[in-house]
């Protein structure tokens, strides 16, 4: 990350953040179980960077984004913004600092009501926040935030089920967009779109965000787009983060073993390029129940004894390279 | 035995709703051999979906085929009795919808919706449906999968779900998949595993996959031909290999352009196709690319381009690059 991002205080600090759900057990009179989607994350977010992340399908980076902006709270932990811990909000109290903390989200298709229009889509938030009140200036800033996602007048007044899965997430977009907030999270915001458009969207999140100062957190799978986009990376496991480093740093000097296993299993970039790849052998680890050890023991092909017994913490490992894992440090973490 | 599988000659599925004729797929022609993948590229909204959904007439009432023709194994699909092609669906074609909620209902639990999709098409008691669900489940790699029988849909993960859809599109082994962006929710080790176990499909029974996807990493890795989509028309159709070497469409060339890559350098800003998707109420009587095609000539306002072969196997719809007539891509000015 440039140096001068860094240099500020952070915009956020999450806190050791736990978010547990309750899940009913496949047989009949045993009690619930308890499953861990965030087992203790701390993370700090600068003005105006794009903290990306990264993780396994199921691993807790929808349920971060979603604390984040206060659609669930949190089981324990803290998110600090503004000097405030979100968490501690009461909800009327929260609603101005919503406007701020926006979020585009996974599922294209879910996340638009289907009796909407497009433009009555975008307003909304508009008019929920009491923003623009001339409806004349209204169609004019819904129509601006349509053509700079690549849409355009013709699909102000159509309904979502007239749109494909790569339109209706544009729409998606500037519907975020359109509050101008301080802090996006975007959960996979791209994964729907074809390549053209997703480089025409990732222009667009980035050009918003030098106009704006804005800050991001980009959840993406596509790790190309990860590296486009990210100033630097978060990589989660099983509802931890287990390393942290500047954007170049993850593809040049991978040092989770998990990281290692994930850059192996990209894609090519052509069909003659026939990569060795590092799989993960073993059971995906469940997040039900408790685990004592590292998350990846079970499947990591470097694994020491160490590694089922005691829980590794995320840990400064060379200047800007956080990693939780024993072949770096012997820090453990610390459950309360 | 026939080699062909399926044949699809200029199909035409039109929308007709309020605000116009929406030409969704407009002049769609493609082959493929039993236990081939193939692969569809194109913009968003280009009728990529649109296409699949024709092939076994799960079309929403406002859509209809309104030309061409689809032969299906011997069947003609666009005459068959719905009797007949519920049978089809079933047990010889299984569609993986791009969006899970068409497939998942959120009020019932996902392994009493996996069960009966099992009991509809395989004559097997409650038992041994239960158990063949499980053992889908953990197939497409889900961790503890008895546990999350019992889970309704909004309580797992996006990839979880697309998961669960891939799960139950394999369960009653078919031999030709359809699968609309099967992977754009999981991350690059699940989706290794996933493309892994299509491929093992196809390897061992010789199941035939029609593969819509984005992620060109995805065609070089798994396809063996290609068709690229344009405005609801087939702008380009030939082996992998061939478009990875020698592509021809203007668009096709944009769109490997806008890919981006984890080999190259940083660059500050992606390339993008300029300009918007077409209207698909005003194409027709033209290339739909010309408005933004920078190859553009008089003619390509005025005339559709026919599908032509311009080298075995390698079919392309641009009035410019014919056979008789050849671009060079990148040269913009050059002469007819
Ligand atoms: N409402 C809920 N009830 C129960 N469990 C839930 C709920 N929401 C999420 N979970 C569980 O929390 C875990 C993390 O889910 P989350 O959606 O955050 O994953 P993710 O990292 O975003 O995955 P993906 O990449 O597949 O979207 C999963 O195991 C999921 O099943
Ligand atoms: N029910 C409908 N009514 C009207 N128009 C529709 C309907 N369904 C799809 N369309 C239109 O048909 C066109 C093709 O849609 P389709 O879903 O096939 O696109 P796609 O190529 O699959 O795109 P994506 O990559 O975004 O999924 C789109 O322009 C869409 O707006
Ligand atoms: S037909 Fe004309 S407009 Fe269409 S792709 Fe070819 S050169 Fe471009
Ligand atoms: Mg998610
Ligand atoms: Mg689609």
């Amino acid at each position: 990350m440039t140096e001068d991002k860094m240099a500020g205080t952070p915009i956020i600090r999450i806190k050791n953040l736990k978010k547990d759900y309750k899940i009913r057990s496949s047989k009949l009179g045993q009690p619930p179980r308890v499953l861990h989607a965030l087992s203790g994350v701390s993370l700090d977010l600068f003005q105006g960077e794009t903290l990306g992340v990264i993780g396994e399908s199921g691993c807790g980076k929808s349920t971060l984004g979603k604390c984040l902006v206060q659609l669930t709270r949190p089981t324990a932990g803290e998110i600090l913004y503004n000097g405030q811990n979100l968490c501690a909000l009461s909800n009327s109290a929260l609603k101005p600092v919503r406007k701020e903390l926006q979020m585009v989200f996974q599922d294209p298709y879910s996340s638009l009501d289907p009796r909407f229009t497009t433009k009555a889509a975008i307003e909304e938030p508009l008019i929920i926040h009491g923003l623009e009140r001339d409806s004349k200036k209204r169609r004019e800033t819904v129509l601006a935030m349509l053509r700079e996602v690549g849409l355009d007048v013709q699909h102000m007044d159509r309904y979502p089920h007239e749109f494909s899965g790569g339109q209706r997430q544009r729409i998606n977009v500037a519907r975020a967009l359109v509050l101008q907030p301080k802090v996006i999270v975007c959960d996979e915001p791209v994964s729907a779109l074809d390549v053209s458009v997703q480089a025409q969207v990732l222009n667009l999140f980035s050009s918003l965000q030098k106009r704006h100062n804005l800050t991001y957190i980009f959840i993406s799978h596509d790790l190309s787009v990860i590296k486009h986009i990210s100033d630097r990376v978060a990589i989660m496991y099983l509802g931890t983060v287990v390393e942290l480093c500047d954007a170049d740093e993850i593809y040049q000097n991978p040092r989770h073993p998990y990281t290692k296993a994930l850059l192996s299993a990209i894609p090519p970039d052509s069909p003659f390029e026939k990569a060795q790849k590092l799989t993960l052998s073993g059971e995906i680890p469940s997040p039900i129940g408790d685990l004592t050890g590292c998350p990846l023991a079970g499947r990591c092909p470097e694994r020491m004894p160490v590694c089922s017994q005691k829980r590794p913490a995320l840990k400064e490992i060379s200047p800007g390279h956080r990693a939780a894992c024993f072949l770096y440090h012997q820090e453990e973490y610390a459950e309360e | 035995m026939n080699d062909q599988i399926l044949q699809v000659n200029n199909l035409k599925t039109y929308f007709f709703t309020a605000s116009g004729t929406a030409k969704a797929v407009d002049g769609v022609s493609f082959t493929m051999n039993r236990g081939q993948i193939m692969g569809i590229v194109g913009e968003s909204g280009s009728g990529k979906s649109v296409t699949a959904s024709s092939l076994i007439r799960l079309l929403p009432k406002t859509g209809s085929i309104v030309d061409g023709e689809v032969i299906f194994d011997g069947h003609d699909m666009r005459r068959i009795a719905n009797r007949e092609l519920l049978k089809l669906r079933g047990s010889e074609i299984s569609m993986i919808f791009q969006d899970p909620m068409t497939s998942l209902d959120p009020v019932f639990k996902i392994g009493d919706q996996m069960i009966e999709l099992i009991r509809t098409h395989k004559n097997l008691s409650q038992q041994e449906a239960y158990r063949t669900a499980v053992e889908m489940l953990h197939l497409v790699g889900i961790p503890e999968p008895e546990s999350r029988m019992n889970a309704y849909p909004h309580e797992l993960s996006g990839g979880m779900c697309q998961r669960v859809i891939i799960a139950m599109a394999i369960s009653c082994q078919p031999k030709f998949i359809i699968a609309d962006e099967p992977t754009t929710a999981l991350d690059v080790t699940v989706q290794a595993q996933i493309l892994g176990l299509l491929k093992k499909l196809r390897d061992e029974m010789g199941v035939s996959i029609l593969m819509i996807t984005h992620n060109l990493g995805i065609v070089w890795e798994m396809c063996d031909t290609v068709m690229v989509m344009y405005g609801g028309t087939t702008v380009e159709y030939t082996e992998m290999a061939q478009l990875y070497a020698n592509p021809l469409h203007p668009y096709t060339w944009g769109l490997l352009d806008s890919m981006p890559r984890l080999s190259a350098p940083p660059v500050e800003e992606l390339k993008a196709i300029p300009g918007t998707p077409p209207d698909l109420r005003l194409t027709g009587g033209c290339c739909a690319f010309y408005n933004r095609c920078p190859y553009m000539r008089e003619i390509c306002a005025k005339e559709v381009p026919p599908l032509v072969e311009v080298e075995p196997g390698h079919l392309v719809a641009c009035h410019r690059q014919n056979g008789d007539k050849t671009l060079v891509r990148g040269e913009v000015n050059q002469d007819d």
